[in-house]
């Protein structure tokens, strides 16, 4: 009892001292991020894994942009145990003078094959579970519809000529997964019975809903690989997820972050370690000379270890559990309807135990080189502890072995891990090497100059080795912050550069030869104006040299996971004077008939695509190849409407596929009212007005923006916290050295002078290294994880950097300032 | 001639009494005092008396209550900094920079006044103390007879007016302290420098010019 009550005394009275309470602030930010980040992420994946089993709506769900064949549909029939038909069109419907663009769904009897249906009697009512979709001329309506059209449940309104019944509000469908996190607003009504194709025009996708046991499933898979190679098909079991890749790429940005934190945490708590090392030797020195024995000392110190520990993971598993609500109801209202249900907030033990476990094991590792050292030394060398660079050499490998091996076994995904771990590697030798030849060369050249510049370089070249160790910290800090902050940059910039340049106020996403000939009539009529116009057809990419995509390119992205549909592949016959040539050489007058082909860079890079790659397309039934010869981006100035496939006008013309236009038209004011004729005449006219598609932006920015700010304040703080620990680390000697600089005659502002050339020369030396160490961590990660082009903007990283380093000599300065506020008597006396 | 003038010194903090009620508690009071180059004054007393602080008012490193302190140098009237210029120090604890070698460290009052020829005076200076075969030391791999050597080397590198040692010999075995008190006052003699010292030592103290008791609040001359 006495023992764990002098424990309990010694950590109370350790709670006072600054340095006990930044390794505590350290733990509590380390415990506290993972613990948010995997209980984020279990509930998530849980909420996602329920989605897959319980609202798949089948076994297995076959989606292609064609509908299937007589002979292909009695085949998947006879393979599968049930087979239920549905399509899905993005329409936009009318009702007294109001319009709303909806994604439509029009079922057979036996829709859903599993799971059923959530409608209402009205926009308000209870919850009613049904096992069937609308019958024939009912059209069902989800809230948001209802509400932009001003309907209520009872109306009518027209669609395509025919008069449909609103007799249900629709809240879930049991395969809504489809959808991955789309939140278009939905309808539903009843296929037509006996029609081999939808009356609507417009991109239709062909859903089949296949019940199947474990073998009819391989029967099926099989079939689908060998007979339908642009059908997209979900497994229940053990399937993908379409939010998977999605989810991956967070996934890999979140691993991304944790590793910086550990690294930073790790650091700042290794840079404290030492001191307290020195503290508690001092103590175990005592006890031991008053009779407690080596083994009972350590137990000791041991036990107010784990009490340390124990408030630090009860604080941050209260802050992460609030933290947990926060970014769920944020992915909630950003993927509201995705799910079908709510995210349920929850503690996961077992994820909550690994987390923990994995975080002491850390924390333990970091304390071993403290519990060696003072276990086994005697009480002399307690008292009086030297600091050997073989030692501390060891405790940095021993460091980084341990961070390494956590974020190996925390991270999945190793490529990632391993190159930022080596990237830091590097970064850590590159700047011992400068601490060392710069100092060493500096303090050479300056030897037998005097001032005060002169002097700093003395100082600092003869405590080399603590000074290394300061600015590996800062400069391991630095280059963190530096890659982070850039990545950051980069991937905003990368999203509102794809999608934040229109011209005109209205995008004409997909208009018909019949429609665009209405639409130039309605345009001159209303006094718009087409500004852009862009022929295409929609091509499904089957095959990449003789792969599936997925294959061929190895790993999810973001032009992986939307190829997974069809595109829009466009032609012309000169380089598009909104584009410009990256890659190859653009086709020349005579190339026109070849299947050639350009892509856009940014869609290659993700690809993995390279010149003379054979790329082949679905297109209107048939299956074309296309020779990749050239790359083209995006050059602003001429109008927004890019594409990422070219090619020559005669390639595709000849296939006899339906010629869609994509356009953007400015409107003046008064045609906004008037816009809802064309809709009226042309449901399945696809038209965007470009606030929407900014709100839409907007919305997903926001939420990107508000994950970032949160992360990005976790980030300065750690780095805070380990600049703390670097400044506090020479304190003391600095007051001691203060001292004695104000006995020898200095005067206050030259002590200060001589603490900013120290702090100014450690800036730029950990610049330096965070320059060259942000480039190769760039060039190693950029483009295999986020698949963007590593291009730094040097004003942007140097001022990112200038700001950092008078950040740090403020902090430097300012402590410098507070120490000298005593008197040179106080100052000697306290050393 | 080069002196220091203490005039009616006065000094006093503020403390608590053991009922923790607030107490002025007076170190010394009326004091008077002038230490010229070339003399050696030892000022002796119990412990508490404010030996110390008296030191580090004559060295100008605190500011009195009451009184002044007047510095002439060079024959004319001269600051604070001027005088820390034209001072050394001896400490108890030593006070010697960790992170510097023996070398470093006695160098450092010459490359703080930018003297190109700092290291080969340093180097002479470690001969004089018998410490050349240890420049290349930190003060932590040295004894501390031996960092109070390098302590008495760094404070004499610069040649100054003024030498302050507080009880220089106060951690030493008796042997060494001897030896240490005879290189003290020889350098002090080498230089001409005016030696101010604080110390318990009876032995030390009777190797100076002259002999104070600092008690009560009162300075005394003794025989």
């Amino acid at each position: 009892m006495n023992f764990l009550t002098l424990a309990w005394q010694d950590f109370r009275g350790d709670l006072g001292q600054v340095d006990i309470r930044l390794q505590l602030l350290a733990q509590t930010l380390l415990a506290f991020f993972l613990l948010l980040l995997s209980l984020s992420g279990a509930s998530l994946r849980n909420t996602l894994q329920q989605n897959l089993s319980e609202m798949l709506g089948a076994d297995l769900v076959l989606e292609r942009h064609r509908p299937l064949s007589a002979t292909q549909r009695s085949a998947l029939a006879e393979l599968s145990a049930a087979l239920s038909e549905t399509r899905l069109v993005d329409i936009t419907l009318s009702h007294a003078g109001r319009h709303q663009q909806v994604q439509l769904k029009l079922v057979d009897h036996r829709y859903p094959l599993q799971g059923r249906l959530a409608v209402g009697r009205s926009r308000a009512s209870e919850h009613e579970s049904v096992g069937q979709g609308p019958g024939a001329g009912e059209i069902w309506l989800d809230t948001r519809a209802l509400t932009g059209l001003g309907l209520a449940t009872g109306e009518s309104l027209r669609l395509r000529g025919r008069e449909y019944r609103v007799t249900r509000a629709l809240f879930h469908e049991p395969d809504r997964l489809m959808a991955g996190h789309s939140v278009a607003v939905r309808a539903m009504a009843a296929l037509p019975a006996g029609a081999g194709g939808s009356s609507f025009s417009g991109d239709t996708r062909y859903r089949y809903l296949l019940n199947a046991d474990t073998s009819q499933e391989a029967a099926i898979v099989a079939w689908v690989e060998r007979e339908l190679p642009d059908a997209h098909l979900i497994r229940k079991r053990g399937g993908q997820h379409p939010l998977a890749g999605f989810w991956q790429r967070v996934e890999n940005f979140f691993g991304l972050s944790a590793l910086v934190l550990f690294a930073l945490g790790g650091v700042a708590m290794d840079l404290i370690g030492r001191r307290l090392l020195r503290r508690e030797a001092y103590r175990q020195a005592v006890y031991q000379s008053l009779g407690l024995s080596p083994a009972r000392g350590l137990c000791l110190y041991g036990v107010k270890w784990m009490l340390g520990v124990a408030l630090s993971f009860l604080l941050a598993g209260l802050l992460a559990l609030a933290g947990q609500q926060w970014v769920l109801q944020l992915l909630q209202s950003h993927l509201a309807g995705a799910f079908g249900v709510d995210i349920e907030v929850a503690w996961h033990p077992a994820v909550l135990a690994r987390t923990l476990g994995l975080l002491l094991l850390l924390l333990l590792c970091l304390q071993l080189p403290t519990l060696i050292g003072v276990g086994r030394a005697s009480v002399l060398e307690l008292l009086r502890p030297r600091q050997r660079l073989p030692a501390l050499a060891l405790r940095l490998a021993w460091m980084l072995v341990c961070f390494g091996l956590l974020v190996a076994a925390y991270s999945d995904n190793t490529r990632l891990t391993l190159l930022m771990i080596g990237s830091l590697l590097v970064t850590l030798v590159l700047i011992a090497s400068l601490t060392f030849a710069l100092l060493t060369l500096a303090e050479r050249l300056t030897r037998r100059r005097g001032g005060l510049l002169a002097f700093c370089l003395f100082t600092m070249r003869q405590r080399l080795l603590g000074k290394s160790a300061q600015v590996m910290g800062l400069g391991l800090c630095a280059t963190l912050l530096l890659f982070t902050f850039m990545l950051l940059r980069d991937l905003g910039q990368a999203m509102e550069a794809n999608t934040r340049s229109m011209d005109g106020n209205l995008l004409i996403v997909r208009a018909t030869s019949a429609q665009m000939a209405d639409i130039e009539t309605w345009s001159r009529r209303t006094g718009s104006a087409l500004r852009q116009l862009r022929p295409y057809v929609r091509a499904q990419l089957v095959r990449i040299n003789g792969l599936a995509p997925e294959a061929f390119s190895g790993q999810p992205s973001e032009s992986l996971s939307r190829i997974a549909r069809p595109i829009r592949l466009s032609w012309s016959a000169e380089l598009p004077a909104n584009n410009r040539l990256t890659a190859g050489r653009w086709w020349q007058t005579g190339d026109e008939k070849r299947r050639q082909i350009s892509v856009e860079d940014e869609v290659m890079t993700d690809l993995g695509l390279s010149l003379g790659d054979t790329l082949a397309f679905a297109i209107g039934g048939q299956q074309v190849e296309f020779t990749l010869v050239a790359g083209h981006g995006y050059r602003p100035g001429a109008g927004s409407i890019t594409f990422w496939f070219q090619v020559p006008p005669g390639a595709v013309k000849s296939l006899g596929a339906e010629v869609l236009q994509m356009g953007s038209m400015e409107l003046p004011e008064r045609a906004w009212s008037q816009l809802g004729e064309l809709w009226r005449r042309h449901p399945g006219l696809e038209l965007l007005p470009v606030k929407q598609l900014s709100e839409r932006f907007d919305a997903t920015l926001a939420l990107v923006t508000r994950v970032v700010s949160g992360y990005s304040l976790l980030l300065g703080l750690m780095a805070l916290l380990l600049v703390a620990a670097c400044v506090r680390g020479f304190e003391r000697d600095d007051r001691r050295k203060n001292g004695l600089l104000l006995s020898l005659g200095l005067r206050r502002y030259h002590c200060l002078r001589l603490n900013l050339y120290e702090w100014l020369i450690t800036a730029a030396i950990a610049g330096g290294g965070a320059i060259a160490g942000t480039s190769l961590a760039g060039q190693l990660i950029y483009r295999s994880q986020f698949h963007l082009n590593y291009r730094p903007d040097p004003f942007y990283l140097l001022g990112t950097l200038a700001v950092m380093a008078a950040a740090l000599c403020l902090l430097g300065l300012w402590c410098c300032r507070h120490s000298l506020k005593v008197s040179v008597g106080e100052l000697m006396a306290e050393s | 001639m080069d002196h220091i003038e203490l005039r009616a010194l006065g000094h006093w903090f503020e403390g608590r009494s053991q009922r923790g009620e607030r107490k002025t508690i007076h170190l010394f009071d009326n004091l008077n005092l002038t230490v010229r180059a070339g003399r050696s004054h030892a000022i002796l007393g119990p412990s508490g008396a404010g030996k110390s602080s008296l030191l580090a008012m004559i060295a100008a490193l605190e500011r009195p209550k009451a009184g002044e302190v007047a510095i002439q140098l060079d024959g004319k009237v001269a600051d604070a900094i001027s005088l820390r210029r034209r001072s050394g120090f001896v400490f108890q604890q030593f006070h010697l920079l960790p992170e510097l070698d023996a070398l470093g460290n006695v160098a450092l009052p010459l490359r703080l006044r930018g003297d190109g020829e700092a290291r080969e005076k340093a180097r002479h200076w470690l001969d004089r103390v018998g410490l050349s075969a240890r420049a290349a030391h930190r003060p932590n791999q040295l004894s501390g007879g031996e960092q109070q050597r390098l302590a008495i080397a760094r404070a004499f590198v610069a040649e100054p007016a003024f030498v302050f040692a507080d009880e220089p010999t106060g951690n030493l075995d008796q042997h060494t302290a001897a030896y240490i008190g005879e290189l003290l006052f020889g350098c002090v003699q080498e230089q001409g420098s005016a030696l101010v010292l604080v110390t318990h030592s009876n032995t030390l103290s009777r190797m100076a010019d002259c002999r104070h008791q600092l008690s009560g609040g009162r300075l005394e001359l003794l025989a």
